[in-house]
């Protein structure tokens, strides 16, 4: 993946969670071990309930590991660290109600952690990343004003803001309709060569994650282990109609079910 | 007929209904402790003249919004600083609570003991009563922040100030106004109570004088005034509320 350039590189040092609830320990996670080199799409998929999400936490950290150790950029992880974007399934909670698309979009702005720009340039940057996820004409509406669709477009363009270097995806399309699906899919794919970021798509479709892909690993097992681990190797860009009719596509499909059953 | 138009009607008919049997009954009444509207409505042309509006309305208007607005100030400030903590919750309140379960017109007396009898204690124990209800409603909000918009702050780096001014209150805007809301009531009470308690300025006091010189029309003129004082301020609250946060109090907002 020479041309996805700008991403950071993660590993995952032997990462477990454990959660203790009703006066017991429930291990969810259990040292797992895989690394995403600078620039990749790396899909984790799984069954519902899997703890796909809990890892997808640790690695953001916004939720500490019990044991092990995450590493982006070399740097081990312990709050979450600068130039990483983040998008959940749940776009309408993680959207603030009160400010309207603009000024969502430009939240990141208000931190330390993201390199000072200027008020001018600020307003620049948004109108170009509201261009580039097809919102311009959405600038002063409300998220509540919007649809699923459109609300998740908001997300993906306050996650790309900063230029993030590692961009971590939530089950994203998975609270949207089947067609507006396929196109957040297509953008993501083109947003994500554009910015050359690391990216890492958790999902439960494993269509989705054979289409966005570089390789996909499966989570399966209480606590939950690498199942298996699958390079995609399909020419991009890909395209919602011939990539999914090729053979290849139909191959890799079989082999990450029957790792799911595992 | 507009919708507006009906809608008026609709809400005005039945306390136009009430205000005209009053009249009907008690049009030929002699006891003097209950007038008919008519001639509350004559002692209403006596008595609200540009004197009276200058001294007792001026005066009740300022100790009632300076004291609901320094109450409010006060308990949007300290409720967001207990609402991100834990351990202030732990020190402050089992005291606040304490406090609170106290009725506020009970802890007039209190104030006035402290600081004697003055428009500065008039307005104190307005802060006071607004203070802790206000205080309450914004620590909730504060604390049960949606974990979603926490998370989202964390990965834009936020810390602990920033989240609490550019995402926590924000988020509580709903609450915190319908805790401000709730205030209002409890101002005008413990403003009219406190005007009663020997001050002699205000709009209480002029209802216990009229009462004690038995102008018992004026006493209902004041009453009255109160009434649509308070319905005044809850219209106004709630138009306003509406306009500033939408996807609280607009039910078909979905968010």
């Amino acid at each position: 993946m020479t041309h996805r350039t700008n991403g950071f590189t993660v590993l995952v040092k032997g990462a477990g969670k454990t959660f203790f609830d009703n006066g017991k320990d429930s291990v969810i996670l259990e040292n797992l071990n895989f690394g995403v080199t600078a620039g990749e799409i790396l899909a984790i998929c799984g069954l519902s309930g899997v703890g796909k999400s809990t890892l997808l936490r640790l690695i953001s950290g916004l939720t500490a590991a019990t044991s092990g150790e995450i590493e982006i950029d070399g740097k081990s992880v312990v709050t979450p660290p600068e130039k990483i974007g983040f998008v959940t399934q749940d776009y309408s909670k993680s959207l603030f109600p009160w400010l309207n698309v603009a000024r969502n979009v430009g939240m990141p702005f208000k931190s330390l952690k993201s390199e000072p720009l200027s008020k001018a340039d600020q307003k620049v940057r948004i109108a170009e990343v509201l261009t580039e996820v097809g919102l311009t004409h959405a600038a002063n509406l409300f998220p509540w004003q919007l649809s699923g669709g459109m609300q998740q477009r908001v997300a993906i363009a306050r996650a790309l803001i900063a230029r993030p270097r590692l961009l971590l995806l939530d089950e994203p399309f998975a609270s949207v309709d089947a067609h507006v699906r396929l196109e957040l899919e297509d953008l993501v794919a083109k947003l994500v060569e554009e910015y050359g970021v690391t990216t890492i798509l958790v999902t439960h479709d494993v269509d989705e994650a054979i289409y966005m892909a570089d390789r996909v690993i499966i989570l399966s097992g209480a606590p939950a282990r690498i199942g298996m681990e699958m390079q995609v190797g399909l020419s991009r860009p890909r395209n919602q109609v011939t990539t999914r009719a090729d053979t290849k596509f139909a191959e890799k499909r079989n082999q990450l079910y029957l790792g799911l059953r595992k | 007929m507009s919708r507006f138009v009906k809608q008026v009607l609709w809400r005005a008919w039945f306390p136009l209904a009430l205000v005209v049997i009053w009249q009907l009954v008690l049009r030929q009444s002699t006891n003097p402790f209950f007038p008919p509207p008519s001639k509350i409505l004559s002692s209403t042309r006596d008595v609200i003249n540009v004197d009276w509006i200058k001294t007792s309305f001026a005066s009740s208007m300022l100790t009632l919004s300076s004291g609901y607005l320094i109450g409010c100030a006060l308990g949007i400030s300290l409720g967001a600083m207990l609402g991100i903590s834990e351990k202030l919750q732990l020190i402050f309140l089992p005291i606040i609570n304490f406090i609170r379960s106290i009725p506020s017109v009970a802890k007039v007396p209190v104030v006035m003991a402290l600081m004697g009898i003055g428009t500065a204690t008039r307005i104190s124990a307005i802060s006071i009563a607004v203070l802790f209800p206000v205080l309450l409603s914004t620590l909730r909000a504060v604390a049960a922040t949606e974990s979603t918009y926490l998370d989202a702050a964390r990965i834009m780096g936020y810390g602990r100030i920033r989240e609490l001014i550019l995402v926590r209150l924000p988020a509580a805007t709903g609450e915190i106004l319908a805790g401000l809301h709730a205030a209002v009531q409890v101002a005008i009470l413990v403003m009219v109570v406190s005007e009663m308690l020997g001050s002699g300025i205000g709009i209480g006091a002029f209802i216990i004088h009229s009462q004690a010189t038995f102008m018992i029309a004026d006493m209902w003129v004041g009453i009255l005034i109160l009434g649509v004082l308070g319905i005044t301020l809850n219209v106004l609250f709630q138009m306003t509320e509406s306009r500033i946060a939408p996807w609280y109090f607009d039910s078909k907002i979905q968010s």
